[in-house]
């Protein structure tokens, strides 16, 4: 791979290609001719790791809006984790339901005000990204809830803590829960703003991505 | 007064040397262009980078030739200076120099 070699090393190629799929011919192209011109092949590795992070980040920046949704459900739910608690069980005690109802409606509000409270921004950014609907709302927001009840029944968080020392459980389950919030959040917003205006819209931009050339 | 296109550090060396290459720029000569005249060489895939956002501000325009038996049979994509990439490139000359002048340092001086 670092000799002066003709061809071109095939695995880079073949990372490049999965890394940007689309049309990345000219690119690949200009990179194969210049590496003809006597270049080494630690040079084009280079070269196809640099596209590749970039093809990565430019891809990533297409989910900004829902990035910008996850950090306000994790900013909402951590730094004023007691307000929503409290607000929770004062939706619950003024519904007035009988238990089990009355438990399942506490965990319930509690979600339902994390997300939206969350969903302003997602609105905003879908706006500012030229793909609001009001559809993408809902969706986001029943699928966001829909996790969230589910998460505490599908992972036992007690055997998880149980197995840390005390030093660490405090740090490990903080960055733990906000990369579970963050997934959750994210992937709901993912599902629910699959509406044609934002697939047009990416699509629009993706035929105009850095390496989609 | 036309509206202003504020360009990146990249992109302020990616132009000029699209306009200098005029009707052959696509992804080699540019990357080429730039250690010659500017004596820093940048990944090709940085170079793209660039030029993409050049093309969504309006500044080029981009079209694909013909596969070539050197590039393993890929096309080479060409970009060309658009009048809103020109009017870019004079406005911030403009700004560059007017920021520029009057620094003594700058001009041999000691202040």
């Amino acid at each position: 791979m670092s000799g002066r070699n003709s061809d071109p090393p095939r695995l880079a190629i073949w990372l490049l290609q999965r890394a940007c799929p689309g049309d990345k011919e000219a690119l690949m192209g200009d990179i194969i001719e210049k590496f003809r011109t006597g270049r080494t092949g630690a040079w084009f590795w280079r070269q196809t790791i640099v596209a590749f992070i970039l093809c990565l980040l430019s891809r990533i920046w297409h989910y900004w809006p829902y990035i910008c949704y996850a950090f306000t459900g994790i900013f909402v739910t951590f730094l004023l984790g007691n307000t929503i608690s409290q607000g929770a069980r004062a939706v619950g005690h003024w519904l007035g339901f009988p238990f089990p109802f009355s438990e399942v409606v506490l965990d319930l509000s509690a979600y339902m005000l994390v997300v939206f409270a969350a969903l302003p921004a997602l609105a905003v950014a879908l706006l500012a990204y030229g793909a609001y609907h009001w559809g993408s709302l809902i969706r986001t927001a029943m699928t966001s809830i829909a996790l969230l009840a589910l998460h505490p029944y599908l992972l036992d968080y007690a055997s998880i803590a149980g197995r840390l020392t005390q030093d660490l459980r405090h740090v490990v389950m903080l960055a733990f829960f906000v990369t579970l919030y963050f997934f959750i959040l994210f992937i709901s917003a993912w599902l629910g703003c699959r509406s044609p205006g934002l697939m047009k819209k990416q699509q629009l931009l993706e035929t105009h991505t850095p390496l989609n050339n | 007064m036309p509206e202003r296109t504020y360009l990146g550090e990249m992109e302020l060396m990616v132009l000029p040397a699209v306009t200098r290459l005029a009707d052959d720029a696509y992804g080699v000569p540019i990357s080429q262009g730039l250690l010659n005249v500017a004596g820093r060489e940048m990944a090709l895939g940085s170079i793209y980078a660039a030029l993409d956002r050049l093309e969504r501000k309006g500044c080029v325009s981009s079209w694909l030739g013909d596969p070539t038996p050197q590039r393993g049979g890929r096309a080479k994509r060409y970009f060309r200076v658009t009048s809103v990439g020109v009017r870019s490139l004079k406005m911030t000359r403009t700004a560059l120099t007017n920021l520029w002048s009057g620094i003594p340092l700058l001009e041999g001086r000691r202040s």
